[in-house]
């Protein structure tokens, strides 16, 4: 997933933070079972992923080249410390843009649709589907990187 | 000097008014983008009525529901908000015609092709046109309302002001049957977060799914039901877990 | 005048300023500053963008984007007014019905539904075309049809890169004269095949298909804006494939899956050193030297009411058509057009687009309106243009017979069968019940251009900044009312055939009215050609009068085929790029003498 740094570190102070420690724990992935389709967690986050994720990222997780990153299989979404992907739900986030692929698709910010548990559910599912095992996330991990 | 006289026109204009914070901007280098940059509607909440009188929002309740009633097939316009969405509607920028152009003349004589060429804001025509309506309610039911009548005798009227057959002191009832009627619609139609729609009663009659943005599983089923349910601005009760 | 003067801050001097930036003037900008040249473009509406402003969560909002309008012009900063012939008063559009120009970057380019025709040969030269081959007699009283002053050979290079640029879905109907089956027939021999394969279609279209392969049609998906699959584009942008969603017109894409200028050309112009835009700053007027040949720049005002004085070599006129018009009239670009005397160009020949067709009523069946692109639709063109013989049939011009399904909005979209009422227990069980079980087959039609449906400045209304509002005068002409009920004649018949239990025919019986929505493809009013005296622009878009003003859009279109009009509007505007970039900047004058 190549999304701006410059673009939401300078916008967050708090996200530096997160963003340093998410930096350094950044291949730690825990190799987990994934948690099971019908946790409450599950069934909430595969709801919030169908009405709001899934028109780009697909129903697959596959995304599309160039604009949507993949989500299936995906370290970043997998790693332990989970900084980054919130704060991609939350605030939005850019793809670094260049003269031959000029795009840089950006991710909307959702913090304002979604509660602090919304987004823990819809990570826990992304995190936990097509291959993906990753610890779910709580209410908590979300309002600490809220503004 | 024509210069000044222009910018006091535009100082007092409706444009001043419209203006957002970002404005004149010179934009170079590459596409503009700000974190946490999103502009969602912000939700109508209940509470106290913020334009219309008690009076005249029981006189809105009682239309609404003979305009979309409650039956079977789901709920009625009061009951899905159409009323609150219209309070709200009219207390913000629609109530006061901030995008219409409102510049005399307004000349007697207009053609049907012409369009609307009224000068009063949603607001008058719903101060107005209600007190019309209840002068002329008043007068020919005994001092009855108009919520006080039977569903048969405001079915009546309200086929009498829409064809414009009953005449109300001073105010056109075609105007103020229309204004209800549309905004009637658009409250039970519209996404409730505006405040009507309550409980997707308006997506849910006709099977709408709302802000769902995928449906290449419809295009590749064709002549299938649709089963999802719809889904607002707001989300939708699965979106949260049990307990929370 | 003196005091006005020191008010009015003089900018640096560029070397191109473009008047608005959607489709036109973003393409113009991004090539011209790729030819190292300065430019500007100013544009009175905001800045937007998809993650922003078409938010996932907020696009679909039918209330705020096509109720309240949200990314309109707001007729409060400028409108029309409007009559139905030149003896009636004309009043004021007081809010937007029929027709939807868009405000702020990316232009009505932004809000559209995505449909990309080309026009077919004929179409470009057609009077010649049908005086050869029916007799003048046979063309309508009052008319001032006219030939373009280019071809479609002329064109095709640049309806060819409009659709690489925004990756059109399609099939060919004719590569390189070979018609090819499941494509157009009827269309121009094209050099190459779309750049995307078609949308899917709905049920409805494959009823459609059928029914109207039974009568003898040639259908074929109808070449869409909005994209099957990925593409890159010429520029390097990307774009998605569409997900149905159902919220094109009137609403920007939220999942950069429909072209645009957002999609399609920003990304990359940003990216040019020599380009900057300015939002929220209207222009005024264009400023003219002293003999009134020479554009010197142009007058704009900030959103704060400062004006400012913009230099520039070449001024390109790249607003809403109606817009562009104005903004001549205003400057005194070009001799306005007078009715009565039938004399003068600029807002001659104004024509819009007729619909007309049949409601059709199924005893059973999901359409799922909902689920739908706004250029989803299958189309035959058999009856459009010249395509068929109008030998005795006292009408020019022709319409694509579509059926298509670009939404299931329900605050505009609640069909009911005739003899309804329009609220009640009664409108509320038909409602429920109407939903699934209806469709359209629908003719959008040619309208021909007349001396009496033109656009000029209104004496009475004005705006805020105290300039007369544009006046319009139009209605549809006995040549468009018949088309009209043939066309829907045939769309009742298809309909039928489809297994329709109940059919409307839908057709032009009132003057024409502001009020239900209809089309927003407004053209002519700044026409090119090759005559002066009945064009205000030459074949290459470029002002007879003022040589270092182009005016882009429909606004040059001499009448209007039965196509919409943003495929040609691209092609024109890369056509005109070209004699700018081969000739104009090599030796800047008039491209055309006479």
């Amino acid at each position: 997933m190549s999304v701006s740094i410059r673009q939401t570190v300078a916008a967050l102070g708090l996200a530096v933070v997160a963003l340093a420690q998410g930096g350094a724990a950044n291949a730690e992935t825990t190799k987990t079972a994934p948690i099971a389709a019908d946790d409450p967690r599950m069934v909430a986050g595969l709801a919030i992923y169908t009405d709001t994720c899934m028109a780009c990222h697909r129903a697959t997780g596959e995304g599309v080249p160039n604009l949507f990153p993949k989500l299936a299989k995906s370290d970043v979404v997998q790693q332990k410390n989970a900084a980054w992907p919130i704060i991609m739900v939350l605030q939005g986030g850019r793809s670094g843009a260049t003269d031959a692929s000029p795009t840089g698709a950006a991710m909307p910010s959702l913090g304002w649709r979604l509660s602090d548990d919304q987004v823990a559910d819809v990570l826990t599912y992304i995190r936990n589907s097509w291959g993906n095992a990753a610890p779910a996330l709580a209410a908590r991990d979300v309002e600490k990187l809220r503004q | 000097m024509v210069y000044k006289t222009r910018r006091e026109v535009l100082a007092a204009s409706a444009v001043a008014a419209l203006a957002t914070p970002a404005l004149g901007r010179t934009i170079s280098g590459e596409m503009p983008w700000e974190p946490n940059d999103a502009h969602p509607p912000a939700p109508v909440v209940p509470g106290p009525l913020q334009f219309l009188t008690p009076d005249e929002a029981a006189t809105i309740d009682a239309i609404v529901d003979r305009l979309i009633p409650s039956d079977e097939l789901g709920l009625g316009g009061k009951d899905a908000g159409c009323t609150v969405f219209i309070d709200r509607q009219l207390a913000g920028s629609y109530g006061t015609n901030e995008t219409r152009y409102t510049k005399g003349p307004f000349p007697e004589h207009t053609l049907p092709s012409q369009g609307a060429q009224s000068p009063l804001t949603p607001r008058e025509q719903y101060r107005n046109g209600l007190a019309a309506l209840a002068t002329y309610c008043k007068a020919t039911f005994d001092g009855r309302a108009f919520e006080a009548l039977s569903a048969a005798e405001q079915d009546t009227l309200l086929k009498g002001l829409q064809k414009g057959d009953v005449k109300l002191p001073g105010f056109s009832a075609k105007m103020l049957f229309a204004a209800v009627h549309t905004n009637a619609m658009e409250g039970y139609f519209a996404d409730p977060v505006y405040g009507g729609n309550h409980e997707m009663a308006g997506w849910k009659l006709v099977g709408f799914p709302g802000t769902r943005y995928d449906y290449r599983d419809v295009i590749a089923n064709p002549n299938q039901p649709y089963t999802r349910p719809p889904v607002s601005i707001q989300g939708r009760a699965e979106w949260t877990k049990p307990g929370k | 005048m003196d005091e006005a003067r020191q008010m009015t801050t003089i900018l640096p001097r560029k070397g191109v300023v473009i008047v608005g930036l959607g489709w036109t003037g973003s393409i113009l900008a991004l090539e011209l500053a790729r030819q190292g040249l300065d430019v500007v473009a100013i544009e009175r509406g905001p800045w937007r963008d998809t993650a922003t402003d078409f938010n996932i969560g907020t696009a679909a909002d039918e209330l705020r984007y096509s109720a309240r309008q949200e990314t309109l012009v707001k007729p409060a900063q400028e409108t029309l007014t409007m009559r139905n012939t030149p003896a009636q008063t004309a009043l004021p559009i007081r809010s937007w019905g029929s027709f939807l120009p868009g405000s702020g970057v990316g232009g009505s380019g932004m809000h559209w539904n995505g449909q990309t025709w080309r026009f077919l040969p004929n179409d470009f030269v057609i009077n010649s075309h049908l005086t050869a081959r029916y007799g003048a007699a046979a063309l309508p009283q009052g008319h001032q049809i006219q030939d373009w002053g280019v071809t479609y050979d002329e064109l095709e290079p640049h309806y060819d890169a409009f659709e690489y640029l925004c990756g059109i879905s399609g099939v060919a109907g004719n590569l390189r004269g070979k018609i090819q089956e499941e494509g157009n027939p009827f269309e121009g021999a094209r050099q190459r095949g779309y750049p995307t394969p078609p949308l899917k279609q709905g049920y409805a279209q494959d009823l459609f298909a059928k029914a109207a392969r039974e009568h003898g049609l040639h259908p074929f998906p109808r070449p869409s804006a909005n994209l099957s699959t990925a593409y890159t584009n010429t520029y390097g942008c990307s774009l998605a494939p569409c997900t149905y969603c159902g919220f094109c017109e009137r609403f920007g894409c939220a999942n950069y899956a429909k072209s645009s200028p957002q999609t399609c050309v920003l990304p990359a112009l940003m990216r040019e050193k020599t380009f900057e835009a300015r939002t929220e700053c209207e222009v005024t007027k264009v400023n003219l030297s002293a003999d009134g040949k020479h554009a010197t720049g142009v007058t704009y005002v900030d959103k704060d009411g400062v004006e400012f004085e913009q230099p520039g070599d070449l001024v390109l006129l790249c607003a809403y058509a109606l817009f562009n018009v104005r903004l001549m009239l205003l400057s005194g670009i070009g001799k306005p057009y007078d009715r009565d005397r039938n004399e003068g160009v600029v807002g001659r020949n104004y024509a819009y687009q007729s619909s007309s067709g049949s409601t059709a009523f199924f005893e059973s069946a999901r359409f799922n309106p909902f689920a739908a692109s706004g250029s989803l639709g299958v189309t035959a063109d058999d009856y459009n243009g010249d395509n068929f013989d109008h030998g005795g049939l006292g009408f020019v011009g022709g319409a694509s017979i579509t059926s298509a399904h670009t939404n299931g909005r329900p605050i505009s979209y609640r069909p009911v069968p005739p003899g309804t009422p329009t609220w009640g227990a009664a409108w509320k069980r038909a409602t429920a019940d109407t939903y699934q079980k209806v469709t359209t087959v629908n003719a959008a039609g040619s309208v021909m251009s007349y001396r009496d449906c033109y656009l000029d400045l209104d004496p009475t209304y004005k705006d805020p900044l105290g300039r007369p509002l544009l006046r319009m005068t139009f209605d549809f002409q006995d040549n468009e009312r018949k088309m009209a009920r043939w066309m829907a004649e045939h769309c009742v018949d298809i309909a039928k055939t489809m297994g329709a239990k109940q059919t409307v025919l839908n057709t032009i019986t009132e003057p024409w009215s502001v009020v239900p929505y209809q089309t927003t493809h407004n053209t002519g009013g700044a026409v090119m050609g090759s005559d002066p005296k009945t064009s205000a622009l030459n074949k290459y878009l470029q002002s007879w009068d003022v040589s270092n003003v182009f005016v882009m859009g429909a606004s040059a279109f001499p009448q209007n085929a039965g196509y919409n009009p943003t495929g040609t509007v691209g092609a024109l505007t890369y056509w005109a790029l070209n004699a700018i970039k081969t000739t104009y900047l090599k030796n800047p004058g008039p491209l055309v003498t006479v």
